[in-house]
């Protein structure tokens, strides 16, 4: 039992990245590393949506890379734009108060699951 | 945030070294921290560029925590990415917390009152010598309008010297020209309410979706929502704003000149203009001599015509490598769609030819009669938040005095002699020097003193390392005004003052579509910085009070506030064209702006001008006008100009040593020249550094790889930097973001300007690259 917790931690040590994010903060990069280069996948489902075509980059969510990183954004990274909906979620003592991905998909942004328009327009009750 | 003096040593160590290296320090610990909800949001203007986005601040105790849209504003509540991060620019370590005066290589902290005074000795010791021309300010469209006309006043009023310019020469003054020669007067139409009603969309010289993401945005939903909505998007890069462009017009960087002849031929030939506007709205007009003074003469249709015969689409293929079936297509949708609105920016206005290719776009909408009703615009986009405002409307520039008068018109110089109070005469009758003569100047040394305030030329001058040595020579005397030290004009100055930044004051902004917007103040500036308008009246009295003049200062510069400013201003305003007479202060902390002309205090202000539908100085100019009148062009008989404007290419393309074209620009995480942007933490993560953007094909031929570092190289200079090999630009061309401080891209870059608005074609040199 011993020697498989050592050979986990020693696997984990050999994953800094995994253990970083895991712990919500992000590895050390190069500058010159863009996001993209390790999560393609995101950057491409983001790119394909709105806030890809209109440029809302991934700092507007996750901020950088250094202490202000965050792996799973809050709502305030949504307010500057959608400051309204924002104080509706801010109501609300269900799930989708904590913050707006319950509802939105996290890189899409779309709506998922429920629907958004009776939700935000009742002022964040749930319908 | 207020740092004890062991703190501030420590922190300036850390600057000096870090302004070495680039601009690495992180925000100061508890900054950040003290986010949280807001105990109340103040309404304001975005810090950054021209579209001017509605935005409260959320302040909590005495610190802003958020910023939010003003949904009620034009923007619907929609910030861009860096508008996201407008608070930590109020918290960049390097903001600037005391005056500083250059001892030797050093800089020692100073009090106020020491600053002011050596400050004025070095004015008044330059003015008494060499008479007043020797002293120059420099200012931007960064400025509150109430900053922008008071040192206008003093410079032009006060001292009576012209040599008052500032940084919209190299940004605006080819769109301020261009208005000028087409319709009589500065500034746009139209409004960004036209995006809701546009049919066609023709953009050119404009990446919209990074220098104006939120007018992008505006467009994009337009597209959406609309039926048949056509986008022409016409760029030598594919940029990002071509992703919802319908068509896009790729071409040989400086040959649009001759796309946009050919459009109007195509237009004429296939019988798609408005031959009824065009008879009664218009004149024909030709420079028959460049001057100076430059010889115009009128012409007719028929010269049009014929003047655009050797102007075919296949014939501007040649010249621009566009296709002439393209030019067609956009020649045909620009004339038949119910509505079209035209856009453009620097792409146009930084050229040896810029306020010709203004004109062109004019005629374009002047011909087809898209113009004056909603959704059929021409439209100039705006890089500063108060170039329009503050610097075109109020008089900033060295030819201009305030609302629509010029230095070289007697009548306009004695209106504003007795208006001010001043002795007549008191404004000189030549205009003064423009922004690349002001720093020529400096060189030679006929210019001892230089005040530059609110933005940073030792950057953003093109071919800058020539006129860096002017700024740092030691028989100059500069004084920077900045919120943030060191920068790359600060650095050389030989004194710097502490300036409070956007919400630290209170003050008026005017965007690119007429919208005079009030900036409350939300909090206290760091340290002894000071408002430049507070600043400024200081130095007015005392400079005045030494030159003997005490009793005239009093009843010139006598302000307490800035509403004080503001009340004199809309009194000058009154009865010109811009009349904002009735946007008193009180409203304008209500309002989420309001466009001008605004005569009345129960007018609502005004969309869209030269039409009798929206605009109420069209009735007061002629009471039985209906529809389109053009009051701007009354010596013309209210006829605004169709000019007959032949290509004519940069002023140094590629060749066989300098094979690439070079063009700068912008990316949406940074504005201007990243003193406040590469503050925030997370967008200079998003864009560290300057990079060289190139095409694969090109990238092949020079021998490099994407992340390898490049030498380019101009007549001027040669940076090195990394490679983005992207499938972006056209053949034969490469860009460069102009934002970075360690990259000077500007020291490649050429300082020709366009003989009519003396504004420099920074989008245009050539360059030789090779593998580093």
């Amino acid at each position: 039992m011993k020697r498989l917790i050592v050979l986990i931690g020693l696997c984990l040590l050999m994953q800094p990245q995994a253990v970083s994010a895991a712990a919500g903060k992000h590895p050390a990069t190069p500058e010159n590393q863009e996001c993209v280069e390790c999560h393609g996948d995101q950057e491409k489902v983001w790119f394909d949506g709105k806030h890809g075509l209109m440029n809302v980059k991934c700092i507007a969510c996750h901020g950088s890379t250094d202490k202000d990183f965050a792996a799973k954004p809050g709502r305030a990274s949504c307010r500057g734009c959608h400051g309204d909906q924002v104080a509706q979620a801010m109501k609300s003592k269900g799930k989708e108060g904590k913050n707006c991905f319950p509802c939105h998909d996290p890189h899409a942004l779309t709506v998922q699951g429920v629907s958004a328009k009776p939700y935000h327009a009742q002022g964040g009750k749930q319908p | 945030m207020k740092m004890t003096r062991r703190e501030l040593m420590k922190y300036s160590a850390a600057l000096a070294a870090a302004s070495a290296i680039g601009f690495d320090l992180p925000l100061p610990k508890g900054v950040l921290a003290a986010a949280g909800e807001p105990d109340k949001w103040v309404k304001g203007v975005c810090r950054y560029c021209g579209a001017g986005c509605g935005v409260y601040t959320g302040v909590k105790g005495s610190k802003v925590v958020a910023v939010k849209g003003d949904k009620e504003n034009w923007n619907k509540g929609f910030l861009c990415l860096k508008g996201n991060f407008l608070p930590a620019i109020l918290y960049a370590p390097d903001r600037l917390q005391y005056p500083l005066l250059r001892r030797g290589n050093k800089f020692v902290r100073i009090s106020w009152d020491e600053a002011m005074g050596v400050m004025v000795n070095k004015f008044h010791d330059a003015i008494r010598k060499n008479g007043p021309n020797s002293v120059a300010f420099y200012g931007s469209g960064q400025s509150y309008t109430e900053e922008s006309y008071f040192v206008n006043k003093l410079f032009k009023g006060g001292l009576g010297t012209n040599n008052i310019d500032g940084n919209p020469r190299l940004c605006m003054a080819s769109a301020a020209v261009g208005y000028v020669s087409t319709f009589g007067k500065d500034e746009p139409m139209g409004a960004y309410d036209d995006i809701n009603h546009a049919d066609c969309f023709f953009i050119i010289g404009s990446n919209m979706a990074e220098a104006h993401p939120v007018i992008f945005r505006m467009v994009n939903e337009r597209k959406q929502k609309g039926k048949d909505v056509k986008i022409i998007m016409a760029d030598p890069r594919k940029t990002l704003s071509a992703r919802i462009a319908d068509l896009h017009m790729s071409f040989t960087p400086g040959t649009d000149l001759a796309i946009l002849n050919a459009m109007a031929h195509v237009i004429i030939k296939e019988k798609l203009h408005n031959k009824a506007f065009v008879d009664k709205h218009t004149i024909f007009k030709t420079m028959v001599d460049p001057g100076p003074p430059p010889k115009i003469s009128k012409v007719t249709w028929d010269d049009y015509v014929k003047f655009l015969e050797d102007y075919t689409p296949e014939a501007a293929e040649k010249i621009s490598g566009c296709p002439a079936a393209e030019i067609v297509k956009a020649a045909r949708w620009f004339a038949t769609s119910k509505a079209t609105m035209s856009f453009w920016c620097m792409g146009l206005n930084q050229r040896t030819r810029g306020v010709w290719a203004n004109n062109m776009v004019h005629n374009l909408h002047l011909l087809t009669g898209q113009i004056c009703r909603p959704g059929a615009t021409t439209f100039s986009l705006t890089g500063q938040p108060n170039a329009c405002g503050g610097v075109r409307d109020g008089g900033l520039l060295s030819h201009l005095l305030p609302y629509g008068r010029l230095v070289a018109n007697d009548k306009h110089r004695e209106e504003m002699e007795k208006f001010w109070g001043l002795p007549a005469g008191r404004i000189q009758a030549k205009p003064g020097l423009t922004a690349m003569e002001m720093f020529q100047s400096v060189n030679s040394g006929a210019t001892r003193c230089l005040w530059v305030a609110c933005t940073n030329p030792g950057q953003s001058l093109p071919n800058v390392d020539v006129y860096r040595k002017g700024m740092a020579a030691e028989d100059s005397f500069l004084v920077v005004s900045e919120a943030y030290h060191p920068t790359k004009t600060s650095e050389l100055a030989d004194l710097v003052l502490p300036a409070a930044l956007w919400v630290e004051k209170d003050g008026t902004y005017g965007q690119s579509e007429r919208r005079y917007q009030y900036v409350e103040k939300a909090i206290e500036p760091p340290g002894e910085a000071r408002s430049d308008l507070s600043v400024m009246i200081d130095f007015a009295n005392r400079l005045l009070a030494a030159m003997g003049r005490t009793e005239e200062a009093k009843k010139l510069f006598n302000y307490k506030n800035s509403e004080e400013v503001w009340n004199e201003i809309r009194l000058c305003s009154k009865g010109t064209a811009y009349d904002f007479m009735g946007m008193t202060r009180a409203r304008m902390k209500k309002a989420h702006g309001l466009q001008w002309p605004c005569p009345t205090e129960d007018h609502p202000g005004t969309v869209r001008r030269y039409t009798s539908e929206y605009d109420v100085l069209v009735k007061q100019q002629d009471p039985k006008a209906e529809g389109v009148l053009f009051y701007s062009a009354k010596p013309d008989d209210n006829r605004v100009t169709i000019w007959l404007r032949p290509h004519k290419g940069p002023a140094e393309p590629p060749d066989a040593e300098y094979p690439f074209v070079l063009t700068t620009g912008r990316q949406i995480e940074h504005w201007h020249t990243g003193t406040m942007t590469l503050k925030v933490p997370e967008l200079k993560r998003s864009a560290p550094d300057a990079y060289v953007e190139i095409n694969p094909r090109d990238a092949a031929k020079v021998g490099v790889k994407n992340k390898d570092k490049v030498k380019v190289t101009s007549r001027r200079g040669t940076i090195v930097l990394e490679a983005k090999v992207v499938d972006v630009p056209r053949d034969g061309l490469v860009f460069m973001p102009m934002h970075y401080p360690d990259r000077m891209i500007n020291s490649l870059t050429t300082d020709a300007f366009d003989a009519m608005s003396k504004q420099p074609e920074f989008k245009i040199c050539a360059v030789k690259l090779e593998k580093a």
